[in-house]
């Protein structure tokens, strides 16, 4: 009997368990397949529809600048991309997907503008080339990054272009080279000068600028009475008019952040927060006096020792760069475009028949520029390289790189201090740092 | 009468499970699949991949990023467009008309066995572990190009570090194919495989005194069959004699300190450099000198 009223169990189960999904009247008129289909395409047309294209203004990390891209997407899977990063030189030709992950997604699928800011520097920009669907509207599409799976995923928001959006990104390319060489001064002290509206000094710094990879600018500060040197990284947009800190500068209560180009005088002038900021070249000297506190004796020993055949300096693109260099003298540097420089003492082998000191230049193009000079040491205190006129053809150099030159042969001179920086026991690591500009000042290892 | 009321449920237990099989089936749920429903591509590049290696080859040379295909703790780029045309035409020179070439199958050895997708990243591999990965074949059916981007016309350098990759990962799938014989291979250097993960603690000339031609050679004795298959035929035969076969004379003052070991080493090569050519010749139907001299000339 138990085991009848089982089977009935079960019979009733077959016979009413197998209902056929058409009884269940459906949710949407369409397969699951379909729907997202047709989303995608509803995604892919709003791209494709923009008649003037897309732009964004693209800040990958909160730690850079924003980069303008704009971007035209055409019905046969390309799109054309025109940037202002590093001078739009990787704004190629490529196809895009608006495809499925486990998200809506749009994918740049050759190798562009985004694939470059995303390998950069080490995959230092934290930038992506893969980004996922998440607000979609006419006029503005709001994107997440695929690959920063964290909670704070960077976002990304394309906005309808303008008739003019693409040529404006394209000049702007030049504005940033602008502020970046100072329009091609060989000068190198750019002040950074907040004054009051009682005229009075409020903060007075320099200032330096550096496009490639990360746009962002430094604002220093020299010590007079230690010696030290502090820094402020800010992040830039470029804009129509000049530029603009991401973040503004604080001073105090005051808040410095957007900058209005003169060309008339070369200068950059904020007047944020009822005050007047002044970015610009030798408005004021960096010090004027030799200061003690940063004589020292390694100055009797230097290039005078036998055990080292030359000093080498390397810039940030080395895993041995050393940092206690200050950022005036590394953007000087990076936009002389050379990346090592080496010291050399009483070599022969340069000169037929004579000892010679030089610089070495090692220019990123893969060139050797030789600069020879005297030098005047004045122990215990500093010492001085005079040029002797004699160099390598430097016709075609940059004006930081003479920029640099100036700081070299300033005829201050050098304090030159040992530091404790460098990791290698037969290297020992020393500062150079400028008697007239000293928050000009980098480190070097002996060789 | 308790064994017929036992056959009579089991009967019915039988006739509801043939019930419940068929009875739940649902015609609409099994649907067939078009698997070539996607739109042929119009994109020019598209079509000469098609034409060029789809048709003949069955190969699929994808060029567009899909992330699916790297681990996802690994980074890498795409290539750019403009050198995707350029790097099949070599892929066609230095590694398809050379099997042919050599080949006691002519074309149809390639047409069986050339992967049946060759993915192109512009990048190498980013591992998540801070090494980089040159190139990978999966399973016989998918090899990995990197580096794409390094590419420009008359590289050689380029080119031949490329393809020394590209034939090292076809040369696992004609292993995987063929199944070489290794134990007489493996044998050679029996007990100088380095440890998981140390061959990268080794250099050229360690490998050499070990009877690799490199230190990754040194990992495992199929990664050393790959690497010297890879090497005899991406080497100049008088740059791979120099540096990996000839014996050098010990009594020479100019001798290096380690003569000794490198000898013994390029003896185990010489061994291993005749086995290949043999397997090569008798199982898989290769001339495989006749495919160096081939690849060579496309460097030139």
């Amino acid at each position: 009997m138990k085991k009848n009223i089982i089977f009935s169990i079960i019979i009733f189960a077959v016979l009413f368990g197998c209902t056929d999904e058409v009884d269940v009247a459906p949710l949407f008129n369409e397969t699951i397949d379909e729907r997202v289909n047709s989303t995608l395409e509803e995604y892919k047309n709003t791209l494709v529809d923009a008649e003037f294209g897309w732009k964004t203004a693209y800040r990958p990390d909160g730690e850079v600048g924003v980069f303008n891209v704009f971007m035209d997407f055409e019905e046969n899977g390309l799109v054309k991309l025109v940037s202002d990063f590093n001078q739009g030189i990787s704004d190629l030709e490529t196809t895009y997907r608006v495809g499925i992950g486990q998200f809506p997604e749009l994918v740049f699928e050759n190798y562009t503008v985004f694939h470059r800011m995303f390998e950069v520097d080490g995959f230092g920009l934290n930038a992506e080339f893969e980004f996922i669907f998440e607000v979609v509207s006419e006029n503005q599409i709001e994107f997440r990054s695929k690959s920063d799976s964290s909670k704070d995923a960077s976002k990304i928001i394309f906005t309808k272009a303008t008739a003019e959006d693409e040529l404006n990104i394209i000049s702007g390319r030049d504005d940033l080279i602008s502020l970046e060489n100072g329009f091609m001064t060989s000068d190198f002290l750019r002040n950074f000068i907040v004054t009051s509206a009682d005229n009075e000094i409020v903060s007075n710094g320099t200032f330096t600028f550096l496009d490639f990879p990360n746009r962002r600018a430094v604002v220093s500060f020299y010590d007079d009475t230690s010696g030290n040197i502090s820094s402020l990284t800010l992040p830039i947009v470029n804009t129509s008019e000049g530029f603009k800190f991401v973040d503004p500068f604080v001073v105090g209560d005051l808040k410095i952040q957007n900058f209005v180009y003169d060309a008339t005088n070369g200068v950059y002038t904020s007047t944020d927060s009822g005050v007047t900021t002044v970015i610009g070249y030798n408005l004021l000297t960096d010090s004027a006096d030799l200061n003690p506190t940063l004589f020292s004796s390694d100055v009797n020993e230097f290039g005078t020792s036998s055990a080292f055949e030359y000093y080498s300096y390397l810039d940030s693109s080395s895993g041995n760069f050393l940092r206690r260099t200050s950022d005036n003298f590394l953007n000087q540097g990076l936009a002389g475009d050379f990346s090592r420089l080496d010291i050399s003492f009483n070599t022969e082998g340069i000169i037929p028949d004579e000892f010679v000191n030089y610089f070495q230049f090692r220019t990123n193009a893969g060139t050797r520029l030789l600069v020879l000079f005297t030098i005047n040491r004045i122990n215990d205190e500093r010492i001085i390289f005079n040029f002797d006129g004699r160099s390598s053809d430097l016709s075609g150099q940059s004006p930081a790189f003479f920029g640099m030159l100036n700081i070299l042969s300033d005829s201050e001179g050098f304090y030159v201090r040992r530091t404790n920086e460098s990791r290698f026991i037969n290297n020992p690591s020393y500062e150079l740092i400028s008697v007239s500009y000293p928050s000009f000042r980098f480190s070097f290892y002996g060789i | 009468m308790r064994k017929i009321n036992v056959k009579f449920y089991k009967g019915i237990y039988y006739l509801l499970c043939a019930f419940l099989i068929i009875s739940c089936a649902n015609e609409d749920t099994v649907k067939p699949i078009d698997l070539f429903q996607e739109e042929e591509s119009k994109d020019e590049l598209d079509i000469f991949l098609k034409e060029e290696f789809r048709d003949p080859y069955g190969s699929n040379i994808i060029y567009k990023f899909v992330d699916l295909y790297i681990d996802p703790a690994d980074k890498a780029t795409p290539p750019r467009r403009e050198v995707v045309k350029p790097i099949a035409e070599l892929i066609k020179q230095a590694w398809i008309a050379p099997y042919s070439a050599a080949s006691d199958q002519g074309e149809a050895f390639m047409k069986r066995y050339f992967p049946a997708e060759i993915i192109i990243l512009g990048s190498p591999i980013y591992n998540g572990d801070g090494t980089i990965t040159l190139g990978i074949a999966d399973s016989g059916v998918r090899v990995t190009l990197t580096q794409a981007n390094d590419y420009a016309p008359g590289n050689v350098g380029w080119i031949q570090q490329t393809f020394r990759t590209l034939h090292h990962e076809f040369a696992h799938i004609v292993d995987q194919n063929f199944n070489f014989e290794d134990l007489p291979y493996f044998q050679i250097s029996e007990g100088s495989y380095t440890s998981p993960g140390t061959w990268s603690l080794e250099n050229s000339t360690s490998a050499i005194e070990k009877g690799m031609v490199s230190p990754y050679g040194t990992s495992a004795v199929a990664e050393d069959f790959a690497e010297m298959v890879a090497f005899m035929i991406t080497t100049p035969p008088d740059e791979f004699a120099t540096t990996y076969l000839n014996q050098i004379d010990c009594s020479d003052s100019s001798a290096p300190a380690n003569c000794v070991e490198l000898n013994e080493g390029k003896r185990r090569i010489q061994e291993k450099y005749n086995l290949i050519v043999e397997y090569m010749a008798s199982d898989v139907g290769i001339d495989i000198l006749k495919l160096r001299d081939e690849f060579l000339k496309t460097l030139n």
